[in-house]
């Protein structure tokens, strides 16, 4: 460096420039990180406040590092543009050692620190926990997530502890409480999905052969509103994060966070357990028991609206006041032989209409495919569907017996199907 | 410093012409029409690409699907939108730099393989039909990244499009084998691999990659084919396979493939920083030997694009390496820093570009080291927060980059200039539309929007609708560009031989050059880029007598080389017309 550089490097003026400048950085780098929050969901978990601390320091120095080079830039087109008739070339300067030692060793130093920091957070977030997935009075309750397309379903093992029964309690929606360690194991049906709760700051892939796992401590409780003296939860959005096709984007759930453990068990665990242990023998209730909890996946791609459902699937043909056109579609079948054909055999009738998804074929003989649909299952679906009539207060269109067990009853059944 | 080296007392020479138009359109080995060749594919994929953008930017506008009426419809513009603007577009756009200034900067002939050169561009025009073709069978859907196996159960265009990557692949090696031997064998006397311009050890860096790289794609795509065609099963689990391994060997090339796109505008850049601010580039080696280390380092990050897929344990090493590799790009930035600093910045389109490559790239680093770390990863991973980021990095640096080498170059390429007004008006609609498109996205993907959803929460609406708006602004800005190049070719001023009196050998003979270059065997200025001296200016006024933009100026000798020195030509629309260039407008 020449020598009148160096005297207007060290005058008073430029040192002065120079601090406030430094303030300018370090002060807008600091404003970065601290916008972090307006930035996030809700943070629910213990993982999102650990993963939201990173977040704020890694913006704190990538908003320093913003605020300096692009301020550099901003004063160099300012400070060195070129006056109008000044023609000559700038000064022949090469380079020069001690800078480009600096700016190769602070930012080595910076990424070292980072590096540091997000291992550490890392280790912390997927350790595994204590008392991972206890519930009172229940012990251990895995909890089993499988993706399909489009679909969410999460499979509780429950073990009775008076009986010792293992039943399967099987649920679209995640519920969890605040404080329980959850520990999800996952499997795909098909293609690559991803689970991903923002709110949680958790994502992980399901492979399709490969069981994943992921784990979380919810620290914040969902809304529930009271409508009608019924509770209605607004959880946490489940999100798929991996291109999975044509509804990709509509492959949605969410996770209802209880604020006590008692409240998990009082509102969705005991009542899902009741209904296994004493299931009602009314097959329309059956069936409508299977569609609510998204057993087969129905729901992501149908549009079914009734008092008990509100799917809004766009890729399939729309199931509202199937009952009453049932028996219209085809000559010689009659509302209950088409619903029943529609179920165990779903290519025989295709509905007109350009529909992206094709219905996965269920079978009742193989209980080991994913594809399996016991013959009750079936039978109770169809008596459902008889009762969604064009005109709600309408007599159900049909009636259907059920001549095979369920998978209500059959909580083995029900597992392996899914 | 050497003193100026041209032969004195050459006659001057006026521009070579353009080939006719029917030139471009057949088979020719020569490396400057393939260049244009290469350009004008590129431009055409980059239009129909920006369409697709468009039409899923309308899409986006509101939560539900109605525009495309499914999600499998989008899925394929997004698809196609990808693969075109990777493959056909940015891709391609470096092989057109490459071809046309490459051989010009090291003063040679020709390509070392002329015909190998045409060969490799002539595989993409079918490529990329083949690509096309595919909404005609049912197009692919799985995303450019095509993980199976959801791309083992698309419509036929999915096949289509893995041949068509396939010999785009095939065009890319054989491209690139021609870069590096050019480049290592037939530099003139007084051209050490050190004094070599930096787009050409940018270019070097990029082959290097590609050689090494792209065969990994051409083995994913070989046994995706097998897998939907041949009844093989290497990605089938049921079967034994292992969808891991798709994504492995992907990003083992598809992260190089980054490298590929954005280091030949990092050597555009070094090129333009430096002429158009007058001044050395700052730490030459250090810009040249960080070129290479991205190549190097950039073969070991791959699986950070698995951070919610690959085996746990497996994670912290590519972190590690991931966050090293913002060490060499920072050294870049600050190198291009110092380079325009102290300088006298000529605010031409090619510079306003070049310092909107500086802006909108840092942007795109700093949000790299983000996501490059694991557990923040793993909440931004496949959002739009990363859309975001590559979007920064690859057109606000690759894109910017190669608009500011078009606006640098296409005097050397047609022997016009381009319009400076509309020049500006494509940056500032760019620079500001970009920043309004990708800015909302990155809060988008940190509030919960996954990427390639044509339906998202309808809390996320104004994010999107702002995108949305952004992006058309930036879909206008092309138009500019577009219309410029036309006014350019009808209108514009002639450029003579170095408007910006630049001292790499490209510049040191007509605009367009003949056929094999140069009038004589060119002997480069010692230092490429040694503005500031006096042996730089006499070497310049030289050869601007030698190449000047018209015939008419001279009337006596003196003035003629004061006027030419003084004025750098081109510097504006508005300034340039006080050189002997300006008066052919």
């Amino acid at each position: 460096m020449n020598q009148p550089l160096r005297r207007l490097l060290l005058s008073p003026r430029t040192l002065f420039v120079l601090l406030l400048s430094g303030i300018g950085v370090v002060g807008g780098g600091y404003l970065a990180g601290e916008m972090t929050p307006l930035l996030f969901p809700a943070q629910a978990s213990a993982e999102a406040r650990q993963v939201d601390d990173l977040f704020r320091f890694l913006m704190i120095i990538a908003g320093a590092i913003w605020f300096l080079v692009q301020g550099l830039i901003v004063f160099a087109i300012i400070a060195y543009r070129r006056r109008p008739g000044d023609d000559a070339d700038g000064p022949s300067w090469h380079g020069n050692r001690l800078l480009e030692f600096v700016w190769t060793f602070i930012p080595s130093v910076i990424v070292f620190v980072l590096v540091v920091f997000s291992y550490q957070v890392w280790v912390d977030i997927t350790t595994p926990k204590a008392d991972e997935n206890q519930v009172l009075g229940y012990d251990v309750v895995p909890v089993f997530a499988e993706g399909q397309q489009f679909a969410w379903r999460f499979t509780y093992s429950v073990t009775l502890p008076d009986s010792g029964r293992e039943i399967k309690v099987v649920s679209p929606s995640l519920h969890t409480f605040v404080g329980q360690n959850v520990h999800l194991t996952m499997e795909t049906a098909d293609v690559i999905h991803s689970f991903w709760v923002p709110a949680f700051r958790i994502k992980q892939d399901l492979l399709p052969g490969y069981t994943t796992d992921v784990r979380f401590t919810p620290t914040l409780a969902t809304e529930v509103v009271w409508e009608n003296g019924e509770p209605v939860h607004h959880g946490y959005p489940i999100v798929c994060a991996e291109l999975c096709g044509s509804g990709h984007g509509s492959m949605r759930s969410q996770v209802i966070v209880h604020a006590t453990e008692s409240d998990f068990v009082e509102s969705f665990l005991q009542p899902e357990i009741d209904f296994i242990i004493n299931p009602p023998t009314d097959p329309v209730l059956i069936g409508q028991k299977l569609l609510a909890d998204n057993v087969y996946g129905c729901a992501s791609c149908h549009t079914l609206e009734t008092p008990h459902f509100s799917w809004d699937g766009n890729q399939a043909p729309v199931l509202n006041g199937i009952g009453t056109r049932a028996s219209l579609r085809i000559a010689g079948y009659s509302a209950k032989d088409y619903l029943l054909e529609s179920l165990g055999n779903s290519p025989a009738f295709l509905v007109p209409g350009d529909w992206p998804a094709v219905m996965t074929v269920f079978q009742a003989e193989d209980s080991t495919l994913a594809t399996y649909m016991p013959l009750g299952d079936q039978q109770a679906i169809a008596a459902y569907l008889c009762t969604v009539t064009a005109d709600p207060d309408a007599e159900p269109a049909c009636e259907i017996e059920l001549s095979a067990p369920t998978s209500l009853d059959a909580p083995e059944a029900a597992s392996e199907a899914s | 410093m050497a003193t100026a080296s041209l032969p004195i007392r050459q006659e001057p020479r006026i521009s070579a012409g353009l080939p006719r138009v029917g030139e471009f359109m057949r088979w020719s080995v020569d490396h400057k029409i393939i260049g244009v060749q290469y350009m004008v594919v590129a431009l055409s994929f980059f239009f129909i690409g920006g369409i697709l953008a468009m039409l899923m930017r309308w899409e986006l506008l509101t939560p539900d699907v109605d525009f495309f009426g499914d999600g499998a419809v989008y899925n394929s513009a997004m698809t196609m939108h990808g693969t075109i603007m990777i493959f056909l577009w940015v891709i391609p756009m470096i092989g057109a730099m490459g071809n046309y200034v490459v051989p010009l900067q090291i003063g040679a002939r020709d390509m070392a393989f002329p015909w190998l050169n045409a060969f490799a561009f002539w595989i993409i025009p079918p490529a990329g039909i083949l690509m096309l073709l595919g909404w005609l069978v049912g197009p692919a859907e799985a995303g450019w990244t095509s993980y199976p196996p959801l791309s083992l159960l698309g419509h036929d265009g999915q096949l289509l499009w893995a041949v068509s990557l396939h010999l785009l692949g095939i065009s890319s090696i054989l491209g690139a084998i021609n870069f590096i031997v050019t480049i290592l064998n037939m530099r003139p006397e007084g051209m050490p691999l050190f004094r070599m311009p930096l787009l050409c050890w940018a270019v070097l860096a990029t082959a290097l990659i590609i050689v090494l790289a792209t065969p990994f794609l051409a083995g994913a795509l070989t046994l995706l084919i097998l897998d939907m065609v041949a009844g093989t099963s290497f990605f089938i689990a049921a079967q034994g396979g292992d969808v891991l391994l798709w994504q492995n060997v992907f990003w083992f090339y598809s992260h190089p493939a980054v490298y590929i796109m954005v280091l030949p505008s990092m050597g555009i850049i070094s090129e333009v920083l430096s002429v158009h601010s007058r001044k050395p580039v700052f730490g030459y080696r250090m810009i040249a030997l960080s070129s290479m280390s991205i190549a190097l380092v950039g073969f070991t990050v791959w699986a950070h694009h698995m951070f919610t897929s690959l085996t746990p344990e497996l994670r912290i090493p590519f972190m590690i390496t991931s966050m090293i590799i913002a060490v060499p790009t920072g050294i870049k930035i600050f190198s291009w820093l110092a380079t325009i600093w102290g300088g006298k910045i000529h605010f031409t389109s090619a510079m306003n570009f070049a310092l909107g490559f500086l802006s909108l790239f840092l942007i795109g680093g700093l949000t790299g080291v983000i996501v490059g770390s694991v557990p923040v990863d793993i909440h931004l991973h496949d959002t739009y927060f990363v859309v975001s980021h590559f979007h920064f990095t690859l057109y606000g640096g690759g894109v910017m980059g190669l608009f500011a080498g078009v606006y640098h170059w296409w005097p050397k390429i047609t022997g016009r200039m381009l319009n400076e007004g509309l020049g500006r008006w494509h940056f500032w609609l760019t620079f500001i539309g970009f920043l309004w498109t990708f800015l909302p996205q990155q809060i988008a993907g940190m509030m919960g929007m996954p990427r390639r959803v044509a339906t998202y929460d309808p809390s996320l609406l104004i994010y999107n609708q702002l995108s949305s708006l952004g992006a058309f602004v930036l879909g206008a800005s092309a138009l500019f560009f577009f219309y410029n190049l036309g006014w350019s070719l009808a209108r514009g001023r002639v450029a003579g031989g170095n408007p910006w009196r630049a001292l790499t050998l490209e510049w040191a003979t007509t605009s367009p050059p003949p056929p094999l270059n140069f009038y004589e065997d060119p002997v480069p200025y010692p230092n490429p880029y040694g503005y500031g001296s006096d042996a730089a200016r006499e070497y310049l006024d030289e050869q601007q007598r030698r190449f000047p933009a018209a015939l008419e100026a001279p009337t006596d000798e003196g003035s003629t080389s004061a006027s030419l020195a003084t004025q750098p030509a081109g510097t504006s629309a508005g300034s340039s017309a006080g050189t002997s260039a300006g008066q052919q407008q």
